[in-house]
């Protein structure tokens, strides 16, 4: 089933029963929605979504409606009016609709900008003294890949470009909290800037070495491990990413040919116009702060590296575009 | 038909000298509206305020068996864009 269908099953199956999308659908419809919601609201259900069906921890790439449990429980001691069935037809929706029953543990209010031990994606990071950002991978060298090392913006890690390696990384940044003794890494390299006339650039990044590579994880909260490397989406897809400022949010990609100025800090002093192009405009899915965050597909395959954004609008780099000017790949070693 | 080729080659061509224009932020290509025919595609404006512009209704590229192309342009207001 595609994912237009699931997401409008997920919305007839959760809404209240005097929404406008309940009331005007058909009977049967109606008849059948209001049989599930005995467990599709059921007390153990605290969230629902659209996502990879899980099958023996393993993702299986087929698009489901999840329903997310705190714990699973064995089947005797749920109700049977709230036991979630493995499928559930709508009239409205052709096909039937899969569904996956998933555990998340408790649900809590989840702050990106506190410190995380171990170390894992999603949350701030910054230089010393720097501006927060979000640190979006776990990363390695192609010859060294086991290695782990954190990947983020260079405008993050790297004051756009002009922080020498071997600057003290901190988890969290400064403006989050985290002092010296918060060092989780120092700056390996950053990409080039090329303030040229034309359209040179092609991604904003930097990688750190982490200090204690044992203490690295690289779950993203709410995405999971990357389901390894994928495609650019194209137009009307929806990615998703998890940062330091706006947590797990998703947006529609626009546009994969964006092209745009932005003024940078020139290395020699004062300030020079970078040309990017090639870069994907997505709906809005963030905000200061989630800089460095990985963008991936529904599927859990990473394809982005989150940089900039406007009031109406986010932008990430190809991963690459990320990938081939820093000689990295995801980090193999933590799964 | 405008294809995703002739949109790219007015990028190409065009992207620099777009951008010049003080309230231009972005260029890049978006699917044609229902209001636009013979194009797949269109180059797509985006600008940082929602100001007056000069950017023209058709972008002309030459095509490769020779004449003219006019790529449709449409302009979308953005927002002012920044390293996050």
């Amino acid at each position: 089933m595609n994912e237009d269908d699931l997401a409008l099953a997920q919305e007839l199956l959760t809404l209240p029963p005097d929404a406008p999308q309940v009331q005007s659908a058909d009977p049967d419809t109606q008849a059948a929605i209001d049989r599930a919601r005995s467990w599709s609201a059921g007390p153990d259900v605290i969230g629902t979504g659209v996502a990879s069906k899980i099958t023996s921890g393993s993702n299986t790439n087929e698009l489901v409606l999840k329903l997310y449990v705190t714990e699973k429980l064995p089947e005797r001691l749920i109700p049977r009016e709230q036991r979630i069935p493995s499928s559930v037809e709508l009239p409205a929706i052709p096909g039937t609709i899969e569904t996956d029953v998933e555990a998340i543990g408790p649900q809590e209010l989840q702050l990106l900008s506190s410190r995380i031990r171990p170390l894992v994606p999603g949350y701030s990071v910054g230089r010393l003294g720097g501006s927060p950002g979000t640190l979006g991978a776990i990363v390695a060298k192609v010859n060294a890949p086991l290695n782990p090392l954190l990947l983020s913006n260079s405008h993050v890690l790297a004051q756009y470009g002009l922080a020498p390696p071997g600057m003290i990384i901190l988890q969290p940044a400064s403006r989050d909290g985290g002092g010296e003794a918060d060092s989780i890494a120092t700056l390996l390299e950053s990409t080039p800037f090329d303030f040229n006339p034309g359209f040179n650039n092609l991604c904003d990044a930097a990688i750190a070495s982490v200090t204690n590579r044992l203490n690295v994880k690289p779950d993203i909260p709410l995405i999971g491990v990357p389901n390894g490397v994928g495609a650019i989406p194209i137009p009307g897809t929806q990615v998703q990413k998890t940062g330091r400022t706006t947590g797990h949010t998703t947006g529609l990609v626009k546009d994969v040919h964006y092209r745009t100025f932005m003024s940078y800090p020139r290395p020699g002093g004062g300030w020079g116009t970078l040309g990017f192009r090639d870069q994907v405009l997505c709906e809005k899915y963030s905000d200061g702060g989630d800089s460095g965050s990985l963008v991936c597909d529904m599927q859990g395959r990473a394809v982005g590296l989150h940089w900039a954004g406007s009031t109406s609008t986010s932008v990430f780099s190809p991963l690459a575009f990320v990938f081939s000017a820093l000689n990295v790949e995801l980090w193999r070693g933590g799964v | 038909l405008i294809t995703n080729a002739a949109c790219i080659k007015a990028l190409d061509l065009y992207s620099d000298r777009l951008l010049q224009q003080s309230n231009v932020q972005g260029v890049g290509i978006g699917r044609a509206p229902s209001d636009v025919v013979d194009s797949e595609c269109v180059i797509m404006v985006y600008l940082a305020e929602d100001l007056p512009t000069d950017v023209p209704d058709y972008l002309e590229v030459p095509c490769e068996g020779g004449g003219i192309q006019r790529v449709p342009v449409r302009v979308t207001v953005q927002g002012p864009l920044r390293p996050e």
